[in-house]
């Protein structure tokens, strides 16, 4: 990226000496003709007024093509003024305190430019939603500085949820083994069949917690390629009638009451297995972070075109700079409490996948200690697509976007 | 040759950009002292804090060149009501700064300590709110939008709300032992530091009201007690 602007302000600068050495020429070029009187000059005069006009469009070429970049150029001179912002950079001097941090970085970065032949750094604001802007700076021949802007903000999540994905996969998959390794390595040598039987459960628990892991993982592969050759129109309300009544010993067990608003009738074409494993895993989630004597809700509503199913918790809820990541696979709000609430990590991971194979969305509006409601949006069986496609580029922050809500709670749509 | 002397509406902008450009400062502080507090990021405690020393240093620089045009240009009217204006918003803005670093302070105070859920929440929303009263205020000064600077002291009355209601909240979860006393004395402190913020931002656009219009938040305290004068009667009765 800096390698093109530094190419094409090089080129504007290039262009803008020729153009005044040009025009210095047909000066003089004038001054002659006027002093010898006699020289049939015109045609070559026409001639150099022809090539002084050409570069200008050049010129302007140049300008209009930094101003079509997406990244911010901004030129300055060797004593760091600034002489020219291209129409993104000018974008960002505005008063918004995130335009104003990073103008003034740009500036103090121009004015150290002279001290490095090339510069980079990273500008990252706090805040849900956080940002990232990288800014460059390259010393011309001239002594004239450039430097770019670029908004970072997706490609820094990318990295994040990759490297954050390798590590939790790693963790994920490591705890259990270590945990039998070690299981194994004290039953050896012990004699004490009340320990071995205690050591054996445990060891059975934790191979149940490694292959719940393996089969998500599985399945989440499987929704992730899978096509839709055997898709049937699905009644909704036996979908969440079949959910509840999974769920029903486990709410039952941990005190939670589950209510259903249910809408006879309902339909949207899709794997009904897929979208009972979706919405189980809202249902639990809901189940397991909510207390003794709270409620769930799982709600089903329906427009001409629409219809959602809306599960509402009275839990924990979840923290705003959480609603953009809880839908990656492995990420943990809280690590510490995973190990307690179980689970694989890629529930909500699944969710996301299955609910967009089926042309929807899921958001999720939450805020800790208030609760959670996830809604989950498909088209009636009416307007489904006839061949929906299933999602490419798993956990890509392209489908994710934060929309301002009028509450203080925020909301995050994952849309196809 | 001697550099020509920049011309007074020059420096004028200079100084309004220098006051924007602290003001985002401040503004960014706020939601990284929110995320040292809930995350326990020391390292970005010390950075805050570390930081505070250059938000000083730049309120100072913005309060010399503000003396230097008093003293040589002798501003009148409105662009003298700017002047003294930008020194009290300054002020309010390096002060800010401080309960930003002050909640940091919290946090290393209570590192390691775990915050309810129902906190948590109560703390993040005073945090965006109080940001939100600063950038508005900001805005106001940057664009000589008095409309804007008179509806912050309404919007400040949300953060208030959301203060009294974090207290009970701390009684409620210390009732049901969920949280040592030292932890509750210290995140009542802390909600106290943004309330104090969204003041400071109400302060901000007081100060762009009265640049802007001569309007001063005390006429009213004033009227009132001309009015009392007038009445002969006395703001608290004496028994």
């Amino acid at each position: 990226m800096l390698a093109i602007v530094t190419f094409l302000v090089g080129a504007a600068l290039g262009v803008s000496v020729a153009r005044r050495r040009i025009e210095r020429n047909a000066t003089n070029a004038a001054t002659q003709t006027r002093d010898t009187a006699a020289a049939p000059a015109s045609g070559e005069r026409g001639a150099v007024a022809a090539t002084a006009a050409q570069p200008a469009a050049v010129d302007d070429i140049i300008v209009a093509a930094l101003d079509a970049l997406p990244s911010g150029v901004v030129i300055a001179e060797s004593n760091g003024s600034i002489m020219f912002k291209n129409a993104a950079a000018r974008a960002i001097s505005g008063v918004r305190h995130i335009d104003v941090l990073v103008e003034e970085t740009v500036e103090s970065m121009v004015v150290s430019a002279v001290h490095a032949e090339t510069q980079q750094r990273r500008f990252e604001t706090a805040g849900a939603p956080s940002r990232a802007f990288d800014i460059r700076t390259k010393r011309l021949v001239n002594g004239r500085i450039v430097a770019t802007v670029e908004d970072v903000t997706a490609q820094s999540r990318i990295d994040t949820v990759r490297t954050d994905f390798v590590a939790n996969l790693s963790h994920e998959l490591k705890t259990p083994i270590g945990g039998i390794a070690a299981l194994a390595d004290t039953m050896i040598g012990e004699t004490d069949p009340q320990v071995i039987e205690r050591l054996t459960s445990r060891i059975v628990d934790e191979s149940y917690r490694l292959s719940r892991i393996v089969d998500d993982l599985l399945d989440l592969s499987r929704i992730e390629f899978g096509g839709a050759d055997d898709w049937e129109p699905v009644a909704l309300s036996d979908v969440v009638n079949e959910v509840v009544a999974r769920m029903q010993h486990e709410a039952k067990r941990t005190g939670v009451a589950i209510e259903t608003k249910n809408l006879a009738g309902v339909r949207v074409v899709g794997d009904r297995m897929q979208l009972v494993s979706a919405l189980e895993n809202l249902v639990s989630n809901a189940v397991k972070y909510s207390g003794d004597g709270k409620k769930v809700l799982v709600e089903v509503q329906a427009t001409a075109e629409l219809v959602s199913v809306v599960v509402i918790d009275q839990g924990i809820g979840i923290a705003a700079k959480d609603h953009q990541r809880i839908f990656e696979r492995f990420y943990r709000v809280d690590r510490a409490r995973s190990r307690t609430t179980g689970g694989s990590g890629l529930g909500l991971s699944i969710v996301r996948h299955v609910v967009s194979n089926h042309g929807g969305t899921v958001s999720v509006v939450s805020e800790e200690g208030r609760g959670s409601t996830f809604t989950v949006v498909l088209p009636r069986e009416e307007f489904a697509s006839v061949v929906p496609t299933p999602e490419r580029g798993a956990d890509s922050p392209n489908d994710v976007t934060v929309s301002d809500s009028a509450t203080s709670a925020s909301e995050t749509d994952v849309s196809v | 040759m001697e550099e020509t002397r920049k011309s007074y509406h020059t420096e004028l902008e200079e100084l309004r950009s220098l006051v924007v450009r602290l003001g985002a400062s401040v503004i960014e502080a706020i939601p990284r002292a929110t995320n040292v507090l809930l995350s326990g990021d020391l390292e970005g405690a010390d950075y805050l804090v570390q930081s505070d020393d250059e938000i000083d240093a730049r309120a100072h620089d913005v309060e010399d060149r503000t003396f230097e045009i008093l003293a040589l240009q002798a501003p009148v009217a409105g662009e003298l009501r700017q002047l003294v204006s930008i020194l009290k918003i300054t002020s309010d803005l390096e002060r800010s700064a401080d309960l930003a670093v002050n909640i940091c302070k919290a946090a290393r105070r209570i590192y390691g300590k775990e915050i309810d859920p129902v906190l948590r929440g109560l703390i993040s929303k005073m945090s965006e709110q109080a940001e939100q009263l600063f950038q508005a205020a900001i805005n106001s000064f940057a664009e000589n939008d008095a409309a804007t600077a008179a509806a912050i002291e309404d919007m400040d009355s949300f953060l208030d709300a959301l203060h009294r209601q974090f207290i009970q909240a701390i009684f409620e979860t210390h009732a049901r032992e969920r949280m040592d006393l030292q932890l509750a004395v210290q995140l009542a402190i802390v909600a106290r530091f943004y309330e104090r913020i969204g003041d400071h931002a109400v302060n901000v656009g007081e100060r762009v009201r009265f640049a802007l219009t001569g309007w001063k938040p005390e006429l009213r305290a004033i009227a009132r007690q001309r009015q009392r004068d007038a009445t002969g009667e006395f703001p608290i009765t004496q028994g």
